[in-house]
């Protein structure tokens, strides 16, 4: 080694680090700023210059570090950077692009700290500043990746949203406005449109759209050469990119997006079957959806959109078969309800209605129904307005000679349906509909329309063969009852009663007769067959028959009643019916009963209450069960008794026990002691069981002597004499008593009443007069009471100027003074 | 009480003082008043808030079609103010938030007794049509939505819960930096374009509350062109120009901000 010409160690020996701190400080491989709080920038090194082109003299006092941002990142800069520079003291790896002095950007990364002085007050900003080139490159790579991701995610959302709106429509309207709606928030187009194929008659419908107004949205068939017909026949989707596109092969497209400014048209198939055979898929619409700049689709768009096509076809033709099915049930559910409607009314006529009522408006505007029946037909209508009646009547006219419906057609002039109403094979009459057209389904519909015919034809037959039947038995009952009752004897007398049911059920088994066993022994009898209509009606003849044929002198209630038995051994249908059969001795006044299984008769004797007679019981007739052994009683009845016979439908009532309804009887009963026998059995009835009944109800009424009282009290005022004569002359007359005896009567009563009034209870403006009068064959007698004391002048009663009159007027008169007065009158009758 | 919740409602000061409501803006959260309400601490009461979307707000409250427009956020305010029965309030409101309560005591002035309006601006973008300035274009917003993309990679899923005030991982709070004002990067998106893209202008003359309009110098975000513009737009309005410069005199300048609001109080 040599002092010259070496090499100088003392360079090979400074340490590579030892750097020179300012040279660091330049060179240092990031910018490096230091800024006043407000940014003005004070100190920078060359590493920051070399990037950006500045020189110091640019920056320096010149210019804050924001001013080399763009707008955008100066933006950033005030509201994030600087706000959190101040809370913070620090920042770490903003995003930041700086504008050079050319004009370039630089991507960069910044980090500072702020340094306080030492009251705390901000000093300085030292920033470093990182080319971030190549990582904001990548980074913005990522972004972009990320964007595509989150468009896709929010498509297959969309998608998702869309599944599940169509899963949750269940009707094929619901399903088209799902599908409607998913192109605009998946792919932002500007419309939709959606057409479904009707195949019964080959036509594309426009169902819905976003917007109507776009040109070409309107029903076609579906052989037409427009762009959506041929896209529904091909079933593949068609993306239409631009006017030039439509121009070469859809003519009348690229007019319809002319008009409405439309780049871009995508039609979509909604299809339905094995999605990798396009030949098996079915197509049931297509969506139409556009844009208005001409929008290049992402294969990710195009998978997302057949999907879509899938989905709503899926949707679609679930909604179809639910739509039938649920025809289907409502069809089931409606027939079901009209039989059980149509059964709820027995006669014809309301029948009819019913069916006409359920028809509309239910599954038609208008409906008549015409019945042959009687000489001029029955003819039933509802809703409206009603057809040309003349084009319909020619059409029922066929109908009833062809025995075939007649369904309604676009353009026949009628626009009614008319069906036939079959039963065995003939034609009983015709149901006409008018209904508003369906688009779809018409097979179903008229299997529907014949099966309603079919069970409406069955009812109303049912009903016109229960109108005849009814009919019959009315006229066998009414027969059977009419016949003569004794009457004219003065020795008893009779008050029949028959009431129908008040629903229109068939007739009753009821029963009453009362015949001359001998000249001087009556026969009373009240009787219920069991069951209704023409069969009971029958029945009940041969029972009152059977029961005229055995009453005889000798035989006696009981051996009568052992009589019914054996002839219900030959006549089935008598089995179980109830009789009460009662004799009378007239002279004697001797009464012999006997009760099979029926209802006990109430007796009312003159004195006292009503009794039921609970003797001679036994089973009904033909009975197998029960006290067999017929038995029969006796007991001897004062002249003036009553005796009621009468049929279970008088006493029972729904919700009542039985025993309170002997009770209201009896009660009822006793309160219409005084009243006159005729009219007697019809008002109990009225009462008893009131106009809404549910059973016949049959009574029978025998007064025992004709001898009849009449019973009243009244206060002591004179008005209360105009009323009594009122009463008296009405009972009078309806007792048949001659014009003169009534005058007679009434005169006489009055005066005796006004006596006992002015003399009895000259000092008691409380007293009672009790009058009572009653009628024989022979005579009319009045008997008035009071029970004044008969003070003061006149006071001498058969001094007085009535007396005379009394006297006058009547045949006999006595008196009788004891606690009061009673006087007592009786006039004789013209024998007629 | 339901906003207490959904804007990280705080109450501080004087219990019986008059209501000083301070509202961020656009970028931050009630952080930024830390330097300001000491001041008015023993005389006034001091009601901060986040706005839905920022800070220890409920993010679930979030509702696009609500806060699409500066009228939801009004409504919020509203609401505040109601629920806390507050009455007389000086409401004190940064950057867009001047807005805000502008648009909140246009609708209750009853309610208020004055505004605060720091580095307001009722439009950010020049409008050519009629010659206003308001200082940037269109694309300059644009981009800076573009911006916010870059920054908020940082935004990850691990901090979201700490951030969310989710207080089961504590040890993530000691290492997170710019830990004020963040928010979730989609809600900060939407609540940039509606505060950038709105025009208030039409509002500032149906003003019927004293307001004073604090203008910083050199505010790149609301220049003085744009303060001027309010204060004369805006009737009752005191305008102060200030030396601090920035947009957050608040955080850069808080003396000489506490000291214009209370000369003016």
């Amino acid at each position: 080694m040599s002092e010259t010409g070496g090499p100088d160690v003392t360079q090979e020996l400074r340490l590579p680090w030892d750097d020179d701190p300012e040279d660091l400080y330049e060179h240092a491989p990031c910018g490096y700023l230091t800024t006043l709080p407000d940014g003005t920038i004070v100190r920078v090194n060359e590493t920051f210059l070399a990037w950006t082109g500045y020189t110091r003299a640019d920056l320096i006092g010149h210019r804050r570090f924001r001013d080399l941002l763009t707008p955008g990142c100066q933006l950033y800069h005030e509201t994030h950077y600087a706000p959190l520079l101040s809370m913070q003291g620090e920042v770490h790896e903003i995003a930041l692009d700086v504008v050079c002095r050319d004009g370039r950007r630089v991507p960069t990364l910044v980090n500072s700290v702020l340094e306080r002085g030492p009251g705390g007050a901000p000093r300085i900003i030292r920033t470093m500043v990182f080319n971030a080139t190549e990582r904001r490159g990548y980074e913005q790579e990522l972004l972009a990746a990320r964007r595509a991701a989150e468009d896709s995610e929010r498509r297959v959302r969309v998608l998702q949203q869309i599944v599940a709106d169509l899963a949750a429509a269940p009707t094929e309207a619901e399903v088209a406005e799902a599908v409607l709606g998913a192109p605009e928030p998946a792919f932002q187009a500007a419309s939709s449109s959606i057409y479904l194929i009707d195949p019964d008659r080959d036509q594309l419908i426009a169902v819905a759209s976003t917007d109507p107004m776009t040109g070409n949205w309107e029903d076609m068939p579906c052989s037409s050469d427009r762009a959506v017909a041929e896209v529904a026949r091909r079933g593949d989707l068609h993306v239409i990119g631009s006017l030039a596109d439509a121009d070469e092969h859809f003519p009348d497209l690229a007019q319809s997006m002319r008009d409405s400014g439309r780049g871009t048209v995508v039609l979509l198939p909604l299809t339905t079957g094995p999605a990798d055979d396009q030949n098996g898929a079915t197509v049931l619409g297509v969506l139409a959806f556009s844009f208005r700049e001409e929008r290049a689709l992402s294969d990710g768009e195009l998978r997302v959109i057949r999907l879509l096509g899938q989905q709503a076809g899926q949707a679609l033709d679930r909604a179809r078969l639910y739509d039938d099915a649920r025809r289907r049930e409502e069809r089931s559910l409606f027939l079901a309800g009209t039989t059980r409607a149509l059964d709820e009314e027995h006669r014809l006529l309301q029948r009819a209605r019913r069916l006409v009522e359920r028809v509309v408006p239910e599954i038609a505007d208008w409906a008549t129904v015409r019945l042959q029946v009687g000489p001029a037909g029955l003819v039933e209508y509802a809703g409206g307005p009603a057809p040309d009646p003349e084009a319909l009547a020619v059409r029922v006219a066929e109908v009833i000679e062809s025995a075939a419906p007649a369904y309604a057609t676009d353009g026949d002039g009628v626009g009614c349906t008319v069906l036939p109403l079959t039963v065995r094979g003939r034609v009983i009459g015709t149901l006409a509909l008018r209904m508003a057209p369906d688009r779809r389904g018409a097979d179903a519909e008229r299997l529907f329309l014949v099966d309603l015919a079919d069970r409406a034809g069955l009812a109303l037959e049912n009903a016109r063969l229960y109108e005849q039947e009814r009919a019959i038995a009315r006229t066998l009952q009414r027969s059977l009852l009419a016949g003569d009752v004794p009457g004219g004897d003065t020795r008893f007398a009779v008050e029949t009663y028959y009431q129908a049911a008040a629903q229109d059920l068939e007739v009753g088994g009821d029963w009453f007769d009362a015949f001359m066993i001998t000249p001087n022994k009556l026969a009373v009898v009240v009787g219920d067959v069991v069951g209704r209509g023409i069969d009971a009606a029958t029945t009940m003849g041969q029972l009152r028959s059977a029961i005229r044929a055995l009453a005889s002198a000798e035989n006696g209630p009981a051996r009568l009643l052992e009589g019914l038995d054996r002839f219900c051994e030959r006549v089935d249908s008598a089995r179980m019916a109830t009789v009460v059969y009662a004799e009378v001795d007239l002279i004697s006044g001797e009464l012999s009963y006997g009760c099979a299984g029926h209802l006990p008769p109430l007796l009312h004797e003159p004195a006292g209450s009503p009794q039921y007679l609970l003797q001679a019981r036994s089973a009904p007739l033909g009975s197998r069960a029960g006290d067999r052994r017929r038995t029969e009683h006796r007991v001897r009845l004062a002249s003036g008794s009553r005796l009621l016979l009468y049929t279970d439908g008088l006493v029972e009532r729904r919700g009542r026990p039985i025993d309170r309804g002997f009770e209201v009887l009896a009660r009822e009963y006793a309160r219409r002691r005084d009243a006159p026998l005729k009219g007697l059995t019809a008002g109990l009835a009225d009462t008893m069981v009131g106009r809404d009944h549910g059973d016949d109800v049959c009574l029978l009424c025998l007064t025992l002597g004709t001898e009849e009282r009449l019973e009243r009290s009244i206060g002591a005022d004179p008005l209360q004499i105009a009323l009594l004569r009122a009463d008296l002359r009405g009972w009078l007359i309806g007792h048949a008593v001659d014009t003169e005896c009534v005058n007679a009567v009434l005169l006489a009563c009055s005066e005796a009443v006004a006596n006992a009034i002015e003399h009895g209870y000259r000092d008691d403006p409380f007293g009672v007069v009790d009058v009572a009068a009653t009628v024989s064959a022979d005579a009319v007698e009045v008997r008035v009471a009071d029970r004044g004391s008969w003070r003061g002048p006149g006071t001498d009663f058969v001094r007085g100027r009535g007396l005379q009159l009394i006297e006058d007027s009547m045949d006999e008169v006595f008196f009788d003074r004891g606690e009061g007065t009673t006087v007592t009158m009786r006039r004789h009758r013209e024998t007629p | 009480m339901r906003t207490t919740q959904r804007n990280a409602v705080t109450m501080a000061g004087a219990e019986s003082g008059r209501p000083m409501l301070f509202a961020h803006g656009y970028g931050c959260d009630q952080n930024m008043w830390r330097f300001v309400t000491p001041a008015f601490a023993d005389t006034h009461r001091i009601v901060l808030f986040d706005h839905v979307g920022n800070g220890k707000s409920d993010l679930s409250a979030y509702d696009d079609a609500r806060y699409s427009t500066l009228d939801g956020y009004a409504e919020d305010v509203l609401e505040i103010v109601r629920e806390n029965d507050l009455r007389d309030v000086i409401f004190v409101g940064h950057s867009v938030s001047a807005m805000i309560g502008l648009l909140a005591a246009n609708r209750e002035p009853e309610r208020f007794a004055g505004l605060v309006m720091v580095g307001p601006s009722p439009r950010y973008i020049n409008d050519e049509a009629d010659g206003y300035v308001g200082g940037f274009r269109r694309s300059d917003i644009e981009e800076m939505l573009e911006s916010l993309d870059s920054n908020y990679l940082g935004w990850s899923s691990a901090m979201a819960p700490v951030i969310m005030g989710n207080p089961g991982r504590p040890e993530l709070g000691d290492e997170l930096t710019n830990s004020f004002c963040r928010t979730d990067p989609e809600i900060a998106k939407k609540f940039a374009r509606v505060t950038f893209l709105s025009d208030n202008r039409a509002d500032l003359p149906r003003s019927r509350v004293p307001s004073l309009i604090l203008q910083c110098s050199d505010d790149v975000i609301a220049p003085t062109v744009v303060g001027e513009y309010v204060h004369k737009h805006t009737p009752e309005s005191t305008f102060v120009t200030m030396n601090a410069t920035g947009h957050c005199p608040n955080l850069s300048a808080p003396e000489e901000t506490v000291d214009a609001i209370k000369s003016w109080l």
